[in-house]
């Protein structure tokens, strides 16, 4: 995911996370809870500038949000993916030649089993097949690449402002204001 | 503003383009283009789902703008300001997924490049720097596709260049071809070849097939290392490996936020926002100027800065790849801060192990890496230097 979609996203997911954190009160916490506050607050935050064109966002939202979701968003999210009645694997089964080598059948089970396993990791995975998964699981990567590389630059950006300014005891805005003209020019 | 929204629908957009090889899309404004079925009727569907407006509502209340619209997948069509002229490279923005796709693009444009046909409808459309992935992806697309010897809805930039089948594979679906063009119908014509089954479950099961395969060779695109890999399992395993690390190194990150102390951000944000909104992609000119103070940033944002300044995609690749190894092996390690403080000697201490692994890290890349130019050495003495200048 790169080109004009790739900022765009990095900017709103940003945006967001900045706010949220902004709006919880990390000041009484302790360090798990900071953590946990952090890590959800980036969740929430990706999940919202992505959108509806996924799946994986409102599974995340309903995962991670504290007020119990509503119990129809399962169906809407079943409606949303279009998925398809998964096929009866029974009915293919028969229907398949009756010649199938052993080698085949382990192979098929360990695709399943890998599959099974990608559901548990991609939010909103288990309601889809494996087709549907799939792209999913593309979305959720790419998503998660551009979350990792922001969560990146503002954990060092932050760091390094705090180190400085306890260095030194500048005034952290004009530090911090120093600090990203230099990087911009 | 319309950044979030426009790259939230777009996102999908992206994705359901690359899979379904609509025609032209400007990536900058649409949500709900009527060519993709997919996302559009997503986004209706979306639209109608009141718990996730409300939702939606709620985390955007901090913004109090127009996310909830957005949420519902309208993007008003002026997004085009703000995507400048730089951020359309889709080089300079760029990480090793997107740079292998570029490459495989030129690969697959050459003639002769794994007796691939060449698809001269995509390479025309090709021109636009925008839709370089997505013509990578089309390339691709049109190459899965090249299975289908007949279709009954051709589409014609793809099946009308069609001259060879790309290998000896018995299967045959002509769904992602049909399916996309044709939101309402619910079946895909499918022809099947000379001594196949020629029941509807056989065919409906080599229709899925070709698509999970489809969806794989993107997939293959994405996570990195997984090109030299073939067969599903062996895929699904680098899938998941690149999942779990990705995932891991989002708690990482977040627990390495957990220590700033105090964690404020009532200065961070606006003067980040000036900054993202101001700058145009990192130019390969200006990422790199040694600084006499202490040392910006951990070498971690190595990753990042080479991904935008090594021209060739395959080391990149090969470098981000070790990179996300060399990352999560810590990722293990520092998990054991117990204190909340954020003492000097803790970044350093963090900054000296991501520095000593990424030192490892790039000797290894040096050494290994088949096409090592010139930039990769200037990068190791840049780092032995010892001071970057990260851009953000």
């Amino acid at each position: 995911m790169r080109g004009p979609t790739a900022k765009a996203f990095k900017q709103g997911f940003l945006r967001s996370f900045l706010l949220s954190l902004k709006s919880c009160r990390t000041g009484d916490m302790s360090l798990q809870e900071r953590k946990r506050a952090v890590r959800s607050s980036a969740d929430a935050a990706m999940a919202t500038a992505r959108g509806g064109g996924a799946i994986w966002p409102r599974a995340l939202l309903a995962s991670s949000s504290s007020s119990p979701s509503s119990s129809s968003w399962p169906g809407l999210l079943l409606n949303a993916a279009k998925v398809k009645t998964t096929r009866c694997k029974s009915t293919a089964r028969r229907c398949c030649r009756p010649k199938r080598s052993s080698s085949e059948m382990i192979a098929r089970r360990l695709v399943r089993k890998r599959t099974k396993i990608l559901r548990g990791m991609v939010p909103g995975g288990e309601l889809l097949d494996s087709v549907s998964l799939l792209r999913e699981a593309m979305d959720y990567v790419v998503h998660l690449r551009a979350q990792v590389a922001v969560l990146r630059r503002v954990s060092n950006a932050m760091h390094h402002m705090a180190a400085t300014s306890y260095l030194t005891g500048l005034d952290l805005s004009r530090l911090a204001q120093g600090l990203l003209h230099r990087v911009c020019n | 503003m319309d950044g979030s929204r426009a790259g939230g629908g777009s996102g999908g957009d992206y994705i359901s383009s690359l899979l379904n090889s609509s025609p032209m899309l400007d990536f900058g404004v649409l949500g709900g283009a009527p060519a993709l079925d997919g996302a559009g009727d997503c986004l209706d569907r979306f639209c109608g789902d009141p718990g996730f407006a409300e939702r939606a509502a709620r985390l955007s209340s901090f913004n109090g703008q127009r996310f909830a619209s957005g949420l519902l997948g309208m993007p008003p069509p002026a997004p085009g300001a703000e995507f400048g002229g730089g951020s359309r490279e889709a080089s300079s923005v760029s990480d090793p997924g997107s740079a292998m796709k570029d490459a495989n693009a030129k690969k697959r444009k050459a003639p002769a490049a794994k007796g691939k046909a060449k698809d001269p409808s995509v390479s025309t459309s090709g021109q636009a720097g925008e839709q370089s992935e997505s013509d990578a992806k089309r390339c691709k697309a049109g190459d899965a596709e090249k299975k289908v010897t007949t279709a009954v809805k051709p589409k014609a930039e793809q099946t009308g260049s069609d001259s060879s089948v790309e290998d000896g594979e018995q299967k045959k679906g002509k769904g992602k071809n049909g399916k996309p063009v044709e939101p309402p119908k619910d079946y895909v014509h499918v022809r099947a070849r000379r001594g196949q089954a020629t029941d509807s479950h056989s065919l409906a099961e080599r229709v899925r097939r070709e698509r999970i395969s489809q969806r794989m060779k993107f997939l293959q695109d994405l996570v990195p290392g997984c090109n030299k890999v073939i067969g599903k399992a062996l895929m699904l395993d680098e899938i998941i490996n690149y999942v779990q690390s990705l995932q891991r190194q989002v708690e990482f990150l977040s627990m390495k936020l957990a220590t700033v102390n105090p964690l404020d951000f009532s200065n961070l944000p606006t003067l980040l926002h000036k900054d993202m909104f101001q700058a145009c992609g990192p130019s390969a000119s200006s990422v790199f100027s040694l600084e006499s103070s202490s040392s910006a940033f951990p070498f971690s944002d190595q990753g990042d800065v080479f991904q935008s300044f090594v021209p060739n995609s395959m080391e990149s690749q090969c470098t981000l790849n070790q990179l996300d190894l060399a990352l999560s092996q810590t990722t293990n390690a520092q998990y054991g801060f117990q204190d909340g403080t954020a003492s000097t000697n803790l970044q350093q201490q963090v900054r000296n192990y991501w520095e000593d692994d990424l030192q490892s890290v790039f000797h290894v890349d040096n050494g290994q890496s088949h096409d090592n130019g010139a930039s990769a050495e200037s990068f190791h003495g840049d780092l032995q230097a010892g001071q970057m200048k990260m851009e953000f």
